[in-house]
């Protein structure tokens, strides 16, 4: 009989599967990755037209474009549609990102075809009728208006406001008189202009073979046209990143949502993976400090954890909790210590050996299925990542020291460059928000108050 | 028609203490799963007990002679795992998923817990809070949920299925450390259990490895099983409820029908996606697109091992007459009983059954979880591989008789939940 935790045995790496890409002639780029163990194949299709994209005052364009493309083609009625993908057990979803918007769908291989051809046809011919653009915007209307009364919402939109500045990636929601203006003819020429192949990427993992999967792109998008992609999208400049306080007032609210956060590099950028270490021992999971500090020893929160996000041009290092409206300027002040505690001393051993097997672990987790793996190449393809990115990614996590958390820690967790967001009734809250600089409070409309 | 699906290849052994142990060996991720499903559920309680079941699913975490109290969670976490457990009327089951290196980790955790549970007055009095608070949360607070527990007990005369899985307040709190004990000493057993273990191992080694840390925990008095006949229904029941949490008024229907794994288990299934599953399923497109008179709908058997229940859920629009909205359910019913359903709608179904078999199987632990289902639900393991089958070969004149054996007017009960007026 045992009386301690076995050891692990040696690690049995993973390679990463091979995923070669095609390049129809229409510029769309097609990536397949051939896992067979069940007949099963999960297609990703992401076009280059995100939140970001619209213009600042038309947020509400590429929103109700992507979700009009299922109610309805030239040739399919919304309830076609509707049955066809029933009929198949063809599973379909659609989401718009800040930088892309993106198509999901999942099927048993024997209705690929069909899948595939019904993507194509709603990617191509949106109908986008008068009648079914009214409807969008009756939905789109009360979701709005229930985003607008859910506080991690309202903390998120602030954030980026107040990271961003104004900047493309600050785009967030539109507003009820942006989805009111949109107009059928404005909608129908700004999506053939965005969506088109050039800036597609369409990525099948599953039950099939690399050649049969081009096969099956050539003849489902080949005849896909549109104009070239314009260079340069977004931007370059930001201003430093400084200290600043946002108060969203929200009345009754029993909690206070908080967010600290600041910027940080791109997606393709060198620290991405080293940084991930960082960021799990600060954050990243029940075993982290800010979960132990806040949750375990202070008992102000649930849950409080962090995140780093990263775009294209720029990232974002983030924490949040939902805290008691009576500890949220403790909460604030002991999420700050724990950002100067990361640039102070590098992790002891314990906690290094941990954050680099939760990692590893999540990583493993991620290779299981068609679905998650479809997804990890297709932000490999977007962001134009290294190709033995995911090769190399267990060994550059295993091989991260101490040292270098602590290093990176001092470059990108220096609390004076943090922003802090907060929704919570002001009356509970406003004064103890002082200690961290000038409050500037907004509604929840998110106009300054 | 459907690709093949590969045969579920596994192996199954017995150590000499009754552990039941399945192995399918999955070299394709390097995970493994560890899950240990004991057969003990609220069917199992005796009354005055109830709740018990599910208290215990607690104290499994609480710490054994070598763990404290929530190391178990911890230990998978630090490893780069995940786990979790459940309690429902048939079984509990426990498992995690770890990197495969940590295969002993996870055989050593569940043996730990077997062997050697530190049930105490502390920890006892604690975890019964726990649950108490977890009552309030999860049904007392919630709108029906007191709707949800009322159900079985309207529907099932046994007892074994009738009280409801969370347990009785009263019985919680009269609940004795000595109770506790002896209830782990019955059930929590080796020979009244299941491991399985799914994904990347040797399947010899990872037998000896069982035996090592399973092997030595003795051999104790085989818990029985429930009695879990129910007699046959002779009249409608009926019980209407006042909801003070609920916005919306909502019918709960139930029919008997007999065990999971039988015929009519794979002949309701499919009807019921016919009838509920997605917008073009028969009674979301009448009554909830046509003519807006529900705001949400689902159905389906209630998956008990025993004598089970055709549930049918309908949550009302605002300003519909649910007693209107029932009388078009029930006449979708009777259709069903006497009209065969269309070769397009029965395809249908198949398709999304099979689309959720298989998807059931993407992960190896999925297909461990599933391997245990059918050992404990069906003491046949191997019929994993045959269920897909069964779907299939369903006809459109089995779904009728099925159908014609179930919805009649004395096999069914009802509450209606009103909320409390404005």
């Amino acid at each position: 009989m045992i009386k301690t935790p076995p050891p692990p045995g040696p690690v049995r790496d993973i390679a990463y599967p091979h995923a070669p890409l095609t390049c129809l002639e229409n510029g769309l780029q097609v990536a397949v990755i051939e896992k067979r163990r069940i007949p099963k194949v999960s297609i990703r299709l992401a076009v280059r037209a995100g939140q970001a994209h619209c213009p600042s005052d038309e947020l509400a364009l590429i929103p109700l474009a992507v979700d009009l493309l299922k109610e309805g083609t030239t040739t399919r009625s919304s309830a076609e549609i509707a049955d066809l993908l029933e009929g198949k057990a063809i599973q379909s979803d659609a989401d718009v990102h800040l930088e892309h918007s993106l198509f999901i769908m999942a099927c048993l291989k024997n209705h690929l075809g069909t899948a595939l051809s019904l993507l194509s046809d709603m990617i191509r011919n949106p109908a986008f009728a008068p009648e079914e653009l009214e409807k969008a915007k009756v939905r789109w209307r009360s979701d709005l208006k229930a985003e607008r009364a859910m506080p991690s919402a309202l903390a998120e939109e602030r954030a980026y406001a107040a990271l961003f500045q104004g900047h493309p990636y600050s785009h967030y929601s539109p507003t009820p008189e942006q989805l009111e203006r949109v107009e059928r003819s404005r909608l129908e020429e700004y999506y053939r202009h965005r969506f088109v192949p050039s800036r597609a990427i369409l990525v099948m993992v599953g039950d099939l073979s690399c050649e049969e999967g081009a096969a099956l792109a050539r003849r489902h998008f080949e005849d896909w046209s549109g104009p070239p992609p314009e260079p340069s999208e977004f931007p370059d400049s930001l201003p430093e990143m400084q200290r600043s306080v946002h108060l969203i007032h929200r009345p009754h609210s029993v909690q206070a949502r908080m967010i600290v956060a600041s910027r940080l590099f791109e997606r393709a950028h060198p620290h991405v993976l080293p940084f991930r270490v960082a960021n799990q021992v600060l954050g990243g999971g029940a075993s982290a400090r800010l979960f132990q500090n806040l949750r375990e020893d202070k008992g102000y929160t649930y849950g409080a954890y962090s995140h780093a996000k990263t775009f294209r041009r720029e990232g974002v290092e983030w924490i949040s909790a939902d805290v008691r409206s009576d500890a949220l300027a403790d909460a604030v002040r002991e999420s700050l210590r724990e950002l100067s505690r990361m640039c102070q001393s590098p992790p002891d051993a314990k906690e290094l050996r941990r954050a680099l097997s939760e990692l590893a672990g999540g990583f493993l987790f991620q290779l299981e299925t068609s679905a998650s793996l479809a997804t990890m190449e297709l932000s490999r393809r977007l962001y134009e990542l290294p190709d033995d990115y995911f090769g190399c990614y267990l060994q550059r996590i295993r091989s991260t020291t101490g040292e270098q958390v602590h290093q990176l820690s001092r470059r990108y967790l220096d609390p004076q460059r943090y922003i802090i967001t907060a929704v919570a009734d002001r009356s509970r809250v406003e004064d103890s928000l002082r200690e961290f600089g000038p409050v500037q409070v907004y509604d929840t409309q998110g106009n300054e108050i | 028609m459907m690709s093949e699906l590969p045969c579920i290849r596994f192996q199954e052994h017995r150590l000499s203490n009754g552990l039941e142990v399945l192995l399918y060996p999955d070299e394709s991720t390097p995970l493994v799963h560890v899950t240990l499903h004991y057969r003990v559920g609220s069917s199992y309680e005796e009354p005055g007990f109830s709740g018990f079941a599910h208290l215990f699913e607690h104290m499994m975490f609480q710490g054994s002679e070598n763990l404290q109290s929530n190391e178990h969670g911890r230990l998978v976490d630090e490893a780069g795992g995940n786990w979790n457990a459940s309690t429902n009327k048939d079984r509990t089951n426990y498992y995690q998923t770890l990197p495969s290196n940590y295969l002993d980790l996870g055989l050593w955790l569940e043996a730990e817990r077997m062997s050697s549970l530190e049930v105490t007055a502390e920890n006892f009095d604690n975890q019964r809070n726990t649950v108490i608070e977890e009552k309030k949360q999860s049904y007392d607070n919630r709108p029906y949920g007191t709707a949800f527990l009322r159900f079985d007990e309207l529907v099932y005369e046994n007892w074994a299925y009738s009280h409801p899985v969370i347990g009785d307040v009263e019985d919680l709190r009269k609940a004795r450390v000595e109770d506790a004990q002896k209830f782990h000493r019955t059930h929590y057993a080796p020979d009244n259990a299941v491991l399985v273990l799914a994904g990347d191992f040797s399947p010899q080694e990872a037998l000896g490895k069982a035996e090592e840390y399973f092997g030595w925990i003795t051999h104790r008095r085989k818990s029985s099983r429930p009695r879990l006949e129910e007699p046959e229904q002779a009249s409608e029941k009926r019980l209407t409820m006042q909801d003070p949490l609920a916005v919306l008024p909502a019918v709960y229907l139930g029919y008997h029908m007999p065990t999971w794994g039988s015929e009519d288990h794979y002949a309701l299934s499919l009807l019921s996606l016919i009838l509920t599953q997605g917008e073009s399923s028969r009674l979301y497109r009448d009554l909830v697109y046509d003519r807006n008179w529900l705001g949400g709908l689902s159905s389906g058997p209630n998956n008990y091992r025993g004598p089970q229940v055709f549930r049918l859920t309908l949550l009302a629009q605002e300003g519909a007459d649910p007693g209107e909205a029932l009388k078009v359910v029930l006449e979708h019913l009777d259709e069903t009983c006497s009209r065969h359903v269309s070769d397009e709608e029965l395809e249908k179904a198949k398709n999304q059954y099979a689309y959720r078999y298989v998807s059931g199987q993407a992960k190896a632990s999925g297909i461990g979880e599933a391997l245990a289902r059918h050992a404990v639900y069906m003491d046949d393991p191997g019929a994993i591989n045959t269920q897909l089958s069964r779907f299939q070969a369903i006809s459109a004149e089995q779904l009728m008789q099925a159908a014609r054996r179930t919805f009649r007017p004395e096999n069914r009960s009802l509450i209606f939940v009103e909320p409390k007026s404005s």
